[in-house]
Parts: structure tokens; sequence; C-alpha cells
């Protein structure tokens, strides 16, 4: 891009604003998504090490299960999903997104991959990965269900889990056809795989794959994160449906949908 | 003006009865769980601060983070470190620099508020340069109090949440010292930074106040 692209002439006033180091946007993207990747790993990988580090002395009688890490059908489950999930954005961040912003601040990258790699990259498998991780307590203390329907369930949260990831993708691949490559601007009215009744239809997928994922890890930290990912996407979905209103005008409907949770809000 | 008053009348009272005692007595025993008067004025002191994250949270006022982090941070080094620890001698020492730190402050704030902001040079003067002693002495102190009291948080096994448990969380109440040690330094220094570039803006219009540039 040079100067004349933006037609600024001889003459003109250029305002010039200092934003910081700057790193490219997919980068930014690839490197945030790839740290779960990498601590899921080195947590299966090290368990002993970290664990008998962590708990010292308390992990006394536990050798068997530090030794010869035997995962509960629980943590099994929770490990692929997270596994699988950010995966998928690796391979989105390399293959369907194209991004509008050329570069991210190095400011916002380190925001991020504290929101990452340590909330859920270390916070999260730390307690999932645990030698006295305690799996089905949700389902049989709380909710009083028997022991046998608990694998049922699992099986239940992993078809949901799926779907909601095929679906988060579907909503992407369809955002892409708006767009002809990086640094397009372009919206569109997005209309299929779940648009028809929010706005953004791609966060409400990807919330509903975090619930499950909370559901099967069945631990606090996996319930702080999914809060956290409510939070973070309700407020930037109700920007997005302000802007597709404001961009679209009457020719968005505005009146037949929600911004993030369809029928609710 | 009421707030103001009460916080400097509260410290420099707290401040007499430290030193009336000091030479006499042992300077932890002013600060016993047997003697509350003085604990209890401190703690109202530390307390009423939250005054003002009142008038922010219904619009009457504006508060920056910083002082809000401020805010926490003592009250948590009181009720959270020193109530484990309180026959420390570094709480006393702790406790004196609060107090001169906050009659300082609060009586700046009603000469502010008493629209005299500006017209003593040397009020202002005194108020904003004395965080470049104060203010690295309350952290250098606040950081050796929690130092001090880790071992007898750890022996008596406060705040502590073994696993297995129905949400699979662990926690000990360390883990809390331990953040506030990493997270203090960044903290300390953004704030010291503000400081120091606060004092620069003030004390420039006070200079201009005193010294009003001369039109042509």
């Amino acid at each position: 891009m040079t100067l004349n692209d933006y037609d600024v002439k001889p003459g003109d006033t250029l305002y010039v604003q200092d934003r910081g180091t700057q790193v490219s946007y997919r980068l930014a993207q690839i490197l945030i998504n790839i740290g779960p990747v990498i601590s899921f790993t080195l947590f299966w990988a090290y368990r002993l090490e970290i664990y008998s580090f962590c708990l010292g002395e308390n992990h006394v009688g536990d050798e068997e299960n530090l030794v010869h890490f035997k995962p509960t059908l629980a943590q099994d489950v929770a490990i692929k999903m997270a596994l699988c999930h950010f995966m998928k954005r690796i391979l989105e961040c390399t293959f369907v997104h194209f991004y509008s912003k050329p570069t991210k601040s190095l400011s916002n990258l380190v925001l991020e991959l504290g929101y990452f790699w340590l909330f859920f990259g270390t916070v999260v498998p730390f307690y999932l990965f645990h030698p006295h991780y305690q799996a089905d307590g949700f389902f049989t203390q709380v909710l009083h269900l028997p022991q046998g329907t608990v694998s049922y369930i699992y099986h239940f949260l992993t078809a949901v889990f799926g779907l909601a990831e095929m679906m988060n993708l579907l909503c992407h691949i369809h955002l892409k056809s708006f767009r002809k490559g990086d640094h397009d601007y372009t919206r569109g009215i997005p209309r299929l795989h779940g648009y028809q009744a929010v706005s953004c239809a791609n966060y409400f997928w990807e919330f509903l794959a975090w619930v499950t994922f909370a559901l099967v890890a069945q631990t606090l930290a996996s319930f702080l994160f999914v809060s956290a990912c409510f939070f973070r996407m309700n407020f930037r979905a109700h920007r997005k449906h302000h802007r597709y209103i404001a961009q679209f005008k009457n020719l968005y409907p505005a009146d037949e949908r929600c911004y993030f949770i369809p029928y609710l809000f | 003006m009421l707030h103001n008053s009460f916080q400097i009348f509260g410290c420099v009272f707290i401040l007499y009865r430290i030193f009336h005692e000091g030479p006499v007595a042992d300077f932890t025993g002013v600060y016993s769980k047997e003697d509350t008067k003085i604990e209890r004025i401190f703690k109202w002191l530390e307390l009423a601060p939250f005054l003002e994250l009142v008038h922010h949270l219904i619009g009457i006022s504006k508060m920056k983070t910083h002082i809000f982090v401020g805010m926490l941070i003592n009250i948590w080094i009181l009720f959270g470190v020193i109530d484990y620890n309180p026959t420390s001698p570094y709480a006393m020492h702790w406790i004196i620099i609060r107090c001169v730190q906050k009659t300082i402050r609060h009586f700046y704030n009603a000469y502010s508020a008493m629209d005299l902001k500006f017209e003593v040079y040397a009020i202002d003067y005194i108020r904003m340069t004395a965080f470049y002693v104060m203010y690295p002495l309350e952290y250098v102190y606040s950081l050796v109090l929690v130092f001090n009291t880790l071992p007898k948080v750890k022996e008596l096994g406060i705040g502590r949440y073994n696993m297995p448990n129905l949400m699979n969380f662990d926690f000990d109440y360390q883990l809390i010292y331990f953040f506030y040690i990493c997270a203090s330094l960044p903290n300390f220094i953004n704030t010291f930074v503000y400081l120091h570039r606060k004092r620069a803006q003030q004390l420039e219009i006070a200079e201009r106040f005193i010294r009003p540039v001369k039109q042509d």
C-alpha cells in the first residue's frame, strides 16, 4: 500500500499514530492457539515430573497413578476435546480466515497469550491431569444419576461438542465467502448455519462447545474459563450486532435475530 | 472535608500513641490483639476510602484503577497478612508509614477542598514529592511483611482446600501471597511512574500559579 492508494496529495496533512510493536495477525492467532496444544501435550508427557514437583509429599500413595496414567473417561474425553478444538482453530487460522487487519499489537498479543496459555493452557490441564482428580462427581453427587448412565452422558456431550465444532467451522467458511482475501474489509449479511436466529452464530457454537467441555471436565477451572468466554464473546457479539445494524440499516433483519444466544439475547 | 478530617485526626492520633508508648513499651505491644483501640481506629481508617468506591459505582465521581488496586492491596495487607502476624515489628513500621502517608494525603485533600490548591507552593511540593520516599518504603515493608508471614500461614494451614473434591479444585492461601509477590512489582513500577508524571504535571501548574506567564 502507498499513499496514492489512500488518495493523499501534496499539501494534505497526515496524522501518524504510533501503535507500538506489531506482529502479523495470522502469526499472532497461530501462536495464541498453539499454546494449549503444547501445554496439554507436555502435561501428558511429563505428568509424573510436574505433579511430583507440585505436590511433593502430598502424592504419597499415588506413584502408580502418576507413573502409569490411566485417565478416566471424563479426563480422556475432555483432553481430546481441548486438543481437537485448538487444532481446528490452528487449521482455520492457516486455511480459512481472511483477516481484515494486517497486524496485531504486541501488548494485545501478550494479553491474549496470558489468557490462553496461562489460564487455559496451565490452570485447566493442571486440575484435569491431577492425580487426585475425581470423575463423575457432578453427575452422581449433584444430579444423583446412576453410575451406569454417566458414560452415555459423556457420549452425548461428545456428540454435541462435535456438532458445535462442525457448525462453528461452517460459520467461519460462510463468513469467509464474503471476502476475496486478507485485508479485505467487506462484510455481508450471513444467513446460514444458525445466522437466521443470531447475529454471531460462530460465537454461539463455540460457546456451546466450551459448555460441553466444562460439563465433561467437571473442574472449577474449566467452569471459570467458560464464564470468561461467555463475557468476552457476549461483549463482542453485542458490538458486532450493532455494527451490522449500523452498516446495513434496514437491510439487516435485526428484529429476527438476537446477538449471542438464540431467542434469549 | 469530614472524611479528610477524620483521616487526619485518626492517623495523627495513632502516630501519637505509637511514639508516646514506643520508648517505654515494646513496639509490637501497641498492635497486640488485646489492645483493640488502635487496631479498630486503623481498620476504620483503611476501610473509610471505600466510600470513594461507592461514589464511583453510583456515578458521583470517577476512580482511577491504580487507586482501587492500591486500596485493595492495603486492605489485604491489613486483614490478610498483619492479622496472621500481628506481633511482627514490620507491621508497626508499615502502619507508621501508612499513617504518615495518609496524613499528608488527606491534609492536601482538605487543603484542595478549601479551594486553596496551588496557593501555597510548599504544600503542593511536599504532597507531590513525599511519595519518592514513602511509596517505595511502604512497598518494601509490605513485601517484607508478606515474606515474614508466609511460614506462619503455611504452618497454620489457613485457607487450605485439598483434592479430591466435587469441583476438582484445590487452593492454598499461600498462593495469594505468591501472586502478590509476583504481581506487586509491575504494579509498583506502573504506579510509581504514574505518580512521577503526575508530579511533573501538577508542579508545572503550581509554578505557573505563583509565576504567571507575562503577556506581551
